[in-house]
Formats: structure tokens, sequence, C-alpha cells
């Protein structure tokens, strides 16, 4: 007999009497067919769950860290619900496969130190610079080059041509750093490099072999077939239940819409504050149920803020740590231009040592620098999320029996959203404000132009297409900004590759076969995004983003001056909107007392030696940064130890107008030294 | 010459057969002479002393006693004394040297890094002195019709050469000619094969610079080239070099190099406000390639398939060649950083890093990859799998941002307007 059961996560939304709700519970569904494939129309409830969802009683329990439990009065939001949508979204043909937990680490995964690429280029170019500041450099007079010659254990005179030509020497060097760097895989470890510029090639040949990758790589031919096999189209999914319900995660709306999120209201908001964790138990007629087996999420009340909270230490009262440099750096350097053309470059110096012995007329200055704009990296991103996921399905298996430890902010985080402060327009400025158009298969639109804030999305694994067995890719950065919004496209006509050819077009064909009767198309919002331009000083801050779609409440540009104020969750009005206060009122003492004490563990987890494998090529870096920053000239910005970024009035910071909490902004600048 | 007319018992110049016959005379008595040793050797009983001493001074003087090669012995002496100018006591002389050429390595043309025609090296030197004109040389080195195939295993391009001359004269200055044939970029540089149309392949033939040392000669050109801005598309920074050097000494090696820009001045192309660039550098010597260096670099608006296409999506490409041993070594990112909407599959805002490779069957960049988002919740969401493609052209059909824009015959583009108000004030 088919079996249906679902998860019910509950998420800590706002604790201000203002806001329209303070938790949401996002729903995750369990369809076991009866056979390896199913249908909806099987699952009695499944297949009508927007209409059973108007009988069901929600019930959400809170608790201190260890005491009694207690029962916290909720009023379920219900107006969201639209009975029409679900049958037309979730058809009762559609087919059902048994939900099956990915095992991630089952595979090796594959790196490289994207936050360290940045200073890398830098002290490339410091050194050159500084070794030959009018011509350009040669060998003889560029630290740089020399440095790295030694490294590898070569003197500019003992490199004749033949031996370079060889080609023997090149293998010999890669596989020497192929021993340093673990070929990037996650989790090797590595000998310790007792050269620092041996430790920054390795980290170059990690990202030389993160992004050379032999499994994609294709038979040998000097010239294309002028018939050549039409290329194997790309794979279409065909989504069943589980993974039509996954692919509307960055809808937030819709998910309301479809009762698969719904916000609750709670009548005590003291008894609120007094909760470590919350859970909520779904009670629909007719359905028996075990209370008390649904996860647990950890939270806290600070003021008016509640979030969860945060076992790594990367979240603090639901925004990023960004400002934290050991976990996190803002890169304004393309890191992976960066890498690939510093590792050509440095590869090639042999040889380039051995055109100049020749006599012939070359240079070793290094190759310009790239840069698009900003990039957040989370140092050891990869190790980090690697040993998050390691074990999946024993945990999965834990969270459905009722016997895993209470979630944090980790686990329930679906992505972040990044805003921009602009010292010019001194505001903050969203980059994923946007009106959604949302157009169901035989429902219409659902949603028109509706306003919306997306996000984006968490860590995303890449593999190879052909090979189901080869590793998985995870890059350090987290977000990027380029000048343009991150949640909406750019207007105009579209661009496809079609048969050799690049086409214009108005829209992307239409799908024969829509594999999803859901159609989203997405505009940026007018009036809000921020201006990337030379001379400006900006600074940057992340808001982590729940399963559903919520992220803690606050005030962005743009939106204000339209009457419109918040980035709210899946569109909903944040509190300032209601308030038309402007902003989020928490109780200075109790947020200060708090950031203080979080400060203090800070200080605390920096003081811990990580393994020696890590620690090295942090002391590389450190080493090499440190001749960086004695050669570079000291600048006259950074952030100070207020708030905000230097060059920015710290009391135009106002994201909570707690200091301590604004604190949370990074800035674009190293610290002045 | 007195003394030679004495000796030869000629009391007025003379003819080349006179020459001969009176040295063929002096000749043959001494040759009488030798063949009478030869008997006494072969007849008497000598002491085994003098016995050994006559035979080494016989067998010393046979060889120079045969009469055909005295005849060009004194042919060659003619030439030499023809050169002597009676009016200007002036001297030439010239040495020629046309050794067999092989290929390298000592294989068929197909399998060989180096292809030379067996008569391809000629070394030709003229020295001249001269009571009123002084003295002077006059060198020439030239090696013609030779290819190079970088590399037989998997090659890169390959280089035809009609010849490279070198020549060096005295009151001249020294001249470099170097001809192209032709060059064809092949296997993963197959696709800038285009590139080949701007090198000025007859741009060796009386370079614009030529450095001499002691060491060597090096001949080539450094040109910087206009920008080129129209509109919203520009291409700046446009240079192209090439050299050639020329050793005196043994121990270096021939090269010739090219670029177009340079690693630290690249061309900076700009398509509808994305900025991209490059630099392309090569430089190889007959033993093999010794340099290879490529970046290109492009930003663009574009959609990608996912087995329907996106709507647009900001991508950045980076793609970096370089030798590694006999082989070129391509590194390539792809990266999207925004929202990417699919009708019907997936609406995801995401930063993703795509390797891109070469794919030798139609010589297009390609990014390819299976894709898992929502990885991090995956025990509430499930992780998303989804395929990815973007080919890249290369140069045919590349839009113009008028096309992308959707410019309006009034003027007007309401993308761009859109684009515009898109921004907060200030």
């Amino acid at each position: 007999m088919a079996t249906e059961t679902w998860l019910v996560t509950a998420l800590p939304y706002s604790a201000s009497p203002a806001d329209p709700f303070h938790v949401s519970l996002f729903v995750t569904h369990r369809l076991t067919p009866d056979g390896p494939r199913g249908v909806v129309s099987d699952f009695a409830v499944t297949r009508e769950w927007t209409a059973r969802l108007r009988d069901a009683r929600i019930e959400l329990r809170g608790g201190p860290a260890s005491g009694a439990p207690f029962d916290i009065p909720v009023e379920p939001l219900f107006d969201a619900l639209d009975d029409t949508l679900w049958p037309r979204v979730f058809p009762g043909r559609l087919p059902v496969r048994p939900w099956k937990t990915p095992d991630p680490t089952a595979r090796p995964w594959q790196s490289f130190p994207a936050h360290r690429m940045q200073a890398y280029g830098m002290l490339a170019h410091a050194l050159s610079v500084a070794s030959s500041p009018v011509d350009r450099p040669r060998v003889e007079n560029n630290l740089f080059v020399n440095l790295v010659l030694q490294g590898l254990g070569m003197h500019p005179r003992e490199l004749p041509l033949a031996r370079v030509i060889d080609g023997a020497q090149d293998r010999e060097i890669s596989k020497r750093l192929d021993t340093l760097s673990g070929g990037g895989r996650v989790g090797v470890r590595t000998p310790v490099a007792q050269n620092p510029v041996l430790a920054v090639m390795a980290d170059l040949h990690a990202a030389r072999r993160f992004y050379q990758r032999t499994e994609d790589q294709s038979a040998y031919r000097d010239r294309p077939l002028d018939d050549a096999p039409a290329p194997e189209p790309v794979r279409k999914p065909t989504p069943d239940f589980h993974e039509r319900a996954r692919m509307l995660g960055d809808l937030s709306p819709l998910l309301r819409k479809l009762g698969l999120v719904i916000d609750l209201r709670v009548t005590n908001l003291a008894l609120l504050a007094r909760a470590q964790w919350i859970q909520a138990d779904l009670v629909l007629p007719r359905m028996r149920l075990t209370r008390g087996r649904q996860p647990k999420t950890t939270c806290q009340v600070v003021g008016h803020t509640f979030t969860p909270t945060s076992a790594s230490g990367d979240y603090e009262l639901g925004m990023l740590l960004v400002g934290d440099e050991k976990r996190y750096t803002v890169l304004d350097l393309d890191p992976d231009a960066t890498a690939l053309k510093l590792e050509q470059y440095t590869r090639q110096l042999p040889r380039i040592t051995a055109a100049d012995a020749n006599g012939d007329p070359v240079s070793t200055a290094p190759a310009t620098l790239r840069a698009t704009g900003f990039a957040l990296a989370r140092v050891g991103r990869a190790e980090q999320l690697h040993d998050r996921l390691d074990g999946a399905p024993a945990r999965d298996a834990s969270l459905l029996a009722g016997t895993h430890p209470p979630l944090v902010q980790e686990d329930i985080t679906r992505g972040v959203r990044l805003e921009v402060w602009d010292d010019v327009s001194r505001k903050w400025h969203s980059l994923h404000e946007r009106q959604v158009t949302v157009e169901v298969t035989g429902a219409g639109k659902v949603l028109a132009s509706e306003p919306d804030s997306g996000f984006l999305q968490g860590a995303a694994l890449t593999s190879s297409d052909s090979d189901p067995s080869g590793p998985r890719y995870a890059h350090e950065v987290v977000a990027g900004w380029d000048g343009w919004s991150l949640s909406a496209p750019r207007p105009g006509k579209v661009v496809v590759h079609k048969d050799g050819d690049e086409l214009v077009m108005d829209a992307p064909p239409p799908d024969p076969n829509p594999v999803n009767p859901v159609a989203t198309t997405s505009e940026v919002a007018p009036g809000t995004l921020p201006r990337l331009r030379y001379g400006r000083r900006y600074a940057m801050r992340a808001f982590a983003v729940d399963l559903a779609g919520n992220s803690r409440p606050h005030a962005v540009a743009g939106r204000a001056a339209q009457g419109v104020l918040g980035a709210g969750p899946g569109g909903a009005p944040a509190a300032a909107a209601v308030t038309g206060r402007g902003g989020l009122v928490i109780d200075e003492e109790t947020a200060t007392t708090h950031a203080a004490r979080r400060h203090a563990a800070r200080s605390a987890d920096a003081l811990v030696v990580p393994a020696r494998s890590k620690r090295e090529p942090a002391l590389a870096t450190d080493d090499l940064k440190a001749r960086l920053a004695a050669m570079r000239p000291v600048r006259d910005v950074g952030p100070d130890e207020k708030a905000g970024a230097r060059g920015i009035d710290p009391d135009g910071v106002r994201a909570t107008r707690v200091p301590e909490v604004d604190r949370l902004v990074s800035a674009r600048w190293p610290p002045a030294p | 010459m007195d003394a030679v007319q004495d000796l030869l018992g000629l009391d007025t110049p003379s003819t080349l057969p006179d020459v001969t016959a009176a040295v063929s005379g002096i000749l043959n008595a001494i040759a009488a002479q030798v063949t009478a040793i030869q008997d006494a050797l072969r007849d008497l009983p000598l002491p085994p002393q003098v016995k050994a001493d006559l035979e080494r001074l016989s067998g010393a003087l046979a060889p120079v006693l045969q009469a055909a090669e005295i005849a060009d012995t004194i042919g060659a002496i003619a030439q030499f004394v023809n050169g002597l100018d009676p009016e200007g006591t002036a001297v030439r002389a010239r040495f020629e040297w046309t050794p067999t050429l092989t290929n390298f390595p000592d294989v068929a043309d197909d399998d060989a890094l180096f292809i030379v025609r067996p008569d391809g090296f000629r070394l030709s030197v003229e020295a001249r002195a001269s009571g009123s004109d002084g003295v002077g040389a006059d060198v020439l080195a030239e090696l013609r019709e030779f290819s190079l195939n970088l590399f037989p295993s998997a090659p890169l391009m390959r280089l035809q050469f009609d010849r490279i001359a070198f020549r060096a004269a005295t009151g001249r200055k020294p001249e470099v000619d170097v001809v192209f044939r032709g060059i064809e970029f092949v296997g993963v540089l197959g696709f800038i094969e285009t590139l080949k149309e701007l090198i000025p392949f007859d741009a060796f033939s009386d370079p614009p610079y030529v450095d001499v040392s002691t060491e060597g000669v090096t001949a080539g050109f450094d040109l910087a080239l206009p920008s080129v801005s129209v509109g919203v598309f520009s291409l700046e920074n446009i240079s192209l070099g090439a050299d050639a050097r020329i050793p005196f000494l043994g121990n270096e090696a021939l090269t010739i190099g090219f670029n177009f820009c340079t690693r630290e001045k690249p061309f900076r192309l700009t398509v509808m406000m994305i900025g991209g660039g490059g630099f392309v550098g090569i430089r190889l010597s007959p033993r093999g390639l010794v340099v290879l260096e490529m970046a290109l670099e492009a930003g663009a608006s574009l959609s990608i398939d996912l087995g329907v296409a996106s709507g647009s999506v900001s991508i950045m490409v980076g793609i970096y060649l370089r030798l590694e041993a006999d082989a070129g070594s391509l590194t390539g990112y792809f990266r999207i950083r925004g929202e990417v909407d699919v009708l019907g599959i997936i609406s995801a805002s995401i930063t993703l890093e795509l390797s891109l490779t070469y794919e030798f069957d139609t010589g297009k960049m390609v990014g390819r990859a299976s894709l898992e988002i929502e990885i991090e919740v995956l025990f509430f969401s499930g992780s998303v799998t989804v395929s990815c493609e973007r080919r890249l052209a290369g140069s045919n059909g590349d839009p113009t941002f008028r096309a992308v824009i959707g410019l309006q015959p009034n003027g007007s583009a309401p993308a761009w307007s859109t684009y515009c108000a898109a921004f907060a004030e200030a």
C-alpha cells in the first residue's frame, strides 16, 4: 500500500508583534508508492493537499535546552492557499518514485582555495613592479621569477632550451605539484611544502586540476570533422512528484499558494521568547499522528529578532559573518581568471627563462589582472560542506525517526540574499528585488508581476555529464556581483546557440514537451540596484534565506521609496512596510549583550590551531601576504572599529541600529596595516 | 710570381696548359725517382730502419703524383691566382658548404618535427683583400623550403617556410630574410585559425629593426594598431610583434617569435559593454616549441541549454593555453552568475563554475556539466540535478548590441530603458 508521510520543519522568522507572522512551516512530502513507480492519485492526502490543509490543526511546541516543553499558541495563515492550483501543478497522473536521499560524499570532491588567489595575483604583480618599475622585467631582475625558480630548484643559468623543450621537466613539475596539492581533492592530506612559493604553486595547480577535468576531455583530432556527429543532446529531466516540488524552491510565493509553506502567527510572543527550540505538528483529520517526531529547530530571540542558532558560527542573528576574515574573503579580482593566468605564467617561467638565456627578446611581466566585480568566498567551503553532508543517508534516517539533534541554521538555509552598501547613495541595496510572473498550464497567470525577493542558491556541485562516477567539484565562492541583479535576467533579447550560430530571439523557443507546468519569468524591480562604478566605495552583507524563502526582516533601498518597504518573505511585506518605520527594532541592551558574548566566543575559536595540513597553506599565504603588505602602499581606507567600511559614515549604516550587529558588514578593503 | 716562374723554368707569363705541362714535367721526374725507390724497396735487402723510412717517403709522395689530381690542383691554384687583381693587387676567396640534411628525427615527413629537403642548406663565405679597397667579407647562410610540425604526436601548429636567410656583408647592415609560406593552427589551437590572417608573413624581409651583437642577430618588428570603436563595440590595445634570432655561437638556438598583444598588455574587446581581452605568444626553434601561451577572456549575456534554452544568463569565460611537455595544456572556466530561468524546468539564482573543454570533433569550446543544486538542504528539498551546456560558436554570427537590445525604428529601445530604470538614484 502506498504510504505518505511528511516532514514539517519549523522555521523561526520574527519576534516582533508588528510582523504579520512569526514562524513558517516547510512541508516535505515523502511518498512511497507500492512499486518502483506510482502516481499522485494513489496518495489520498497528497492528491488534494491544499484542500485537506484547510482542515488541519497546527501545533507548535517550544522548550528550553533542557526542561519541559510547552505549547505555543499559533494562528495559521491559510489565506494564501489556492485550491485550484495543486491539481494543476501536481496532477493525479504525475509519476511518483520513492524518495531517495542522495549520498553526495560517496564520490571524491575537488576544490581549490579561491580565497587566496587575489593575494597571489597581487603578490606577483607587486614583486614584478617593484623589481622593474619602468621597463618590462627580465628574468634576472624579477624577484617573483627568481622565487619561483628557486622554489622549483632551478637556476636561471642552468636552463638550456633543449632541456625545457624536452618536456620531461614539465611532467616532473606537474607530478610534484600533484603530490603537494593532492590534485585538489578534498580531504586528502598533503605533504608540507617547505617553500612558500611551492605552496602557492600547489594551490594554483589545484585550480588547474579543478578546471582541466580529465573526464571531460575528448580524443585528439588535428582538424574538426566536416561532418561531425551532432553532439549528444542535453538530457532533459523527467521529474516526478518529489523533483517537481524541489524545482519550485525558488518561488516562495507559489510554495505558499500550494501549502508547502505555511506561515504561523504566534499570539503569545513572550512564550516564544523563552523557547530555545521549536517543533511543529500538522494534524490532519482521519490521519494518525505520533506527536513530537517532527524535527526540532534551535532558535533564539534577541530583541525582536527570532533566528535559528548557528553550529559553525558562520551566522549571527540570521546574517552571514562576512566581516570575519578568518571565515570569509571579499575578492575584487576574478579568482578564476587570476588562478588560471597565474598558473599559466608560473609554469611557463622555466621556458621563458631558457628563451631569455638564449638571447631572445622575452619579458617576465605577469599577465594583467581581471576584475569583473566583487565575489565573496568562504574559506575552506568545500571541506566544510563535505563534512556536513558526510553520511547523509544515515542522518536522513534519524530525521525520519525523530532522533536527529535539533536543526541549526546551516541545516535549513537554502541560500543567501546579498546586499550592497553604496557610499554615494548611502543606502543598502538588495541585489534580489524583482517582479515575478508565474504561469501554470491550465490555470493561467497565478502571479502577475508580483513583487518578490529572490535569493542566491547555496552551494552547487558540478560534475561531468558523461561520467557518473567522476568527482564532484565545489567552489569556494558563495556569491558574486558583476553589476546586475542576481535574481533577474538582463533585459533584451535572448542569444541562443543553435547549430554553431548565435541566434537572437525575443524569447527562448518554447518547449514542445514541457516537463513542468509551471513557467516563471522575472524582471528586476525598478530603482533597486546599486551602480557598480570605479571610484565608489562599497560594503556587503548577506542574509541567510531559509527553506520558506524567509530572511530576517530588514529594510533595503528602492522599495522604501515606493512605499513597499522590506525584503519580506516571498514578497510578503516586511514589518517595516506595515508600520512604515523603515527598519527593525531590537532591544539594544539585549542585543549588545548577546553580540558581545558571541564576539568573545569567536575570539576563542580563533585561537584553535587547525590541523597541520590545513594550517600550512595558511602560513604560506600569511607569509606572502606579509611580503605583499610590505610592498604595497598603505591606503587610507578600510574598515574602522565602529561599523561599516572606512569612508562610509558609520552613522549612515542602519541595518539594525545596533552597532555590534551592524558590524556584520564586510568592507571592500583589507584593514590598513 | 718570379719564384714560381723560376721553379717552372718559364721565362714569360704563360697560359694554363703551359703551366700544367711544366708542373707535370717536374712531377714526372719526381715520380720516376719514387718508382726507383719502390723498386729498390722490393728488390734489395735493406736494413729494416732504412726500409721503413723509404716506405714512408714513397707512401707520402705517391698520392700527389696522380696526373688527374695534379691537373685539378693546378686548376684550383689558377682560379685563386686569377682572383689576383694585377692592377690593385686584390685577393678574393670563396667557400661554399652544402651538407646533406635529414629530417629531425630522421623519419618520414609525417612523423618528423623538422622537415627539410636534402640540399636545403647553403653556407657561403667570400673574403676579399685589396690594396686599394681594404678587406671585406660576405657571409650568406640560407635554409630553404623546410617545415616545422609542432608536435608530430598531437600537432598544435604547422609552419612552412620558403627560406630563412642571413647575410652579413662588409659595409652593409646585416640582413635577415624570413619568408613564411604558411601557418596552420590545428588541434586545440584550431579555434584561433583566423588569427593567422593578422600575421604579416612578409614582414621579416627587411624588418624594421635589426640588432646585432657579438652573440647573434635579432630582427623583428613591433606594431601598434589603432583602436577600433564603433558604437558599443570597441577593440583597443592591439599590437603585433615578431622576431627572428640567429645566433653566431653554437650553443644557442635559432628562434622565431610571434605575438598578438602580450601578457602584460592584452587587447581589450568590449562588446555590449562587457569587457574581455587576451593575447597570444609563440616562440619556436627547430628543436620544438619553446613558449606557447594564449589567453582569451570574455563576458556576455547568453542563454544556456538545460534541455531547453534558458533566458539570458550572465556568463564569464576564460580560456588559457600553455605548453605542458610536448602538448598543449588548455584550461578554461565558464562561470554563470545570476538567475537561470528555464521554462518548465527550473528557476534559480545561482553561482556556478564549470570547466570549458575543447571538442575536437567540432572544433568548439564547450562548457557542459551536471549540476546539483539545493544540496545543502537535501533532507528537506532533495537535491536537484540538471544538465547544462553552452557551446561557444567562435566568431561566426556574434550578435550586435543593436540586435540584442531590440532598437526600434524611432531610435527607442524599451529593453534599454528597463535596464537604466533598474538602478537606484545616485
